[in-house]
C-alpha cells in the first residue's frame, strides 16, 4: 500500500454542522472543530474508508486545473489535518477497483 | 465572450444585460458548432456560454475550442442545475457549470473565475461529482479488466455491438451463420456483465473503453 493509496474514514462521532453556507465539524464533548471550505466540504463527503487518496485525486483533477501530485499533495495535507484533529482515522486495506 | 443560442430572444436578454450592467461584450453565435467556433475565433474569445446542457456535440464543442488560439474555456449553464448534467459537462471538458439560481452576478463571476484560469462548479453540487466521478472510474477500471477475458473473437463482437449492429448484421460481417453470431452475442453479454446489446453500448459509451477495446482488437491481429 503505497501513502496515496491510504483509506480516510470519518470518526463516527464527529458531527457535521451547517449553517448558510459554512460547514463546521465537531466532536461531541471536545474543543476539537474545524471548518471546512467547500472543497474540503465535498472530499469530507468521500472520507468512508474506502475510498483513497489516489481516487480522490484523480477526480479532482478532472475538475479542476491541478497536476495529479498537487492534488495528492493537497488532500494528503487536509487528511492529515483531518486525522491529526481527531476528525478521522487512516484505515487499512486497499480501495475497491 | 461568445454565447452558443439558438433562441434569438434569449441571446439579446444575455447581451443587453451582460453589456448594459458589467461593460462585458457577448457575441451570439446560434447552436451550431462551426458557428460557435467561426465566432470564438473572430472575436478572440476566451470564454463560451453554452446554454444547451445536453447539446450531443458537448465534448467535441469543448475539444476544438481549446485548441483555438486564444483557447476559449466553456461555461455550462443549466438552468435545472441537474447532477447528471454537470457529471456530462466535466466529463465533456467543460471548465465550468452554472445552475440557473444564481442570477446574474453568479454568470459574471463565473466568467471572470474561468478568464483566471480557474474552474466553476456550484459548491453543494461538489460532492456528489466526486463521488460520481470516483464510481465512474472504479466501473472503467472493472469493465477493462473484463475486457482482457475476451477472446479475440469476442472482441470483435462486442465491437460491433457497440457499433449498433444486431446479431444478423455481426453474422453478416464475420461472415458466419446468426445462430453462431447469437452465441457469441450471449457469451460477449455475459463476460461484460449486462443484459443487453444496448446495455452493452451505453457501458462501452460511459466507461470511454471504446479505444480501449480497438486497441485491443488491433494487437490480436495477425
Amino acid at each position: 500500500v503505497t501513502l496515496d493509496d491510504r483509506l480516510p474514514r470519518r470518526r463516527p462521532e464527529v458531527r457535521l454542522e451547517e449553517h448558510d453556507l459554512r460547514s463546521v465539524l465537531v466532536v461531541p464533548e471536545s474543543d476539537a472543530v474545524l471548518e471546512l471550505n467547500p472543497l474540503a466540504r465535498a472530499v469530507w463527503d468521500q472520507c468512508d474508508g474506502t475510498t483513497s487518496i489516489s481516487e480522490l485525486a484523480d477526480a479532482i483533477c478532472q475538475v479542476f486545473p491541478v497536476t495529479r501530485d498537487e492534488a495528492i499533495a493537497d488532500l494528503s495535507a487536509l487528511a492529515g489535518e483531518l486525522v491529526a484533529a481527531g476528525l478521522a482515522e487512516w484505515v487499512e486495506g486497499r480501495p475497491p477497483g | 465572450v461568445v454565447l452558443a443560442e439558438p433562441r434569438r430572444l434569449i441571446g439579446q436578454a444575455y447581451t443587453e444585460a451582460l453589456r448594459t450592467s458589467y461593460g462585458i461584450d457577448v457575441h451570439v453565435a446560434d447552436g451550431d458548432p462551426s458557428s460557435t467556433l467561426r465566432h470564438a475565433q473572430l472575436f478572440a474569445a476566451e470564454v463560451v456560454l453554452v446554454t444547451d446542457p445536453t447539446r450531443s456535440d458537448l465534448a467535441e464543442l469543448c475539444a476544438a475550442l481549446d485548441s483555438n488560439e486564444p483557447p476559449a474555456r466553456v461555461l455550462v449553464i443549466d438552468w435545472e442545475g441537474s447532477e447528471d448534467n454537470l457529471l456530462r459537462a466535466v466529463e465533456c471538458g467543460a471548465a465550468g457549470f452554472l445552475s440557473g439560481d444564481g442570477g446574474l452576478d453568479s454568470l459574471v463571476e463565473a466568467i471572470h473565475a474561468l478568464l483566471r484560469g480557474e474552474s466553476v462548479v456550484p459548491p453543494v453540487m461538489l460532492g456528489h461529482l466526486l463521488r460520481r466521478l470516483i464510481e465512474r472510474r472504479r466501473e472503467a477500471g472493472e469493465v477493462a479488466d473484463r475486457l482482457v477475458t475476451l477472446t479475440p473473437r469476442e472482441r470483435e463482437v462486442l465491437a460491433l455491438i457497440v457499433e449498433g449492429r444486431d446479431a444478423a448484421g455481426i453474422a453478416s460481417h464475420l461472415f458466419i451463420s446468426t445462430a453462431t453470431a447469437r452465441t457469441h452475442v450471449q457469451r460477449v453479454l455475459r463476460k461484460v456483465g449486462v443484459h443487453s446489446r444496448l446495455e452493452a453500448m451505453a457501458l462501452m459509451s460511459r466507461t470511454g473503453l471504446v479505444d480501449r477495446l480497438e486497441r485491443l482488437i488491433e494487437r490480436s491481429l495477425p
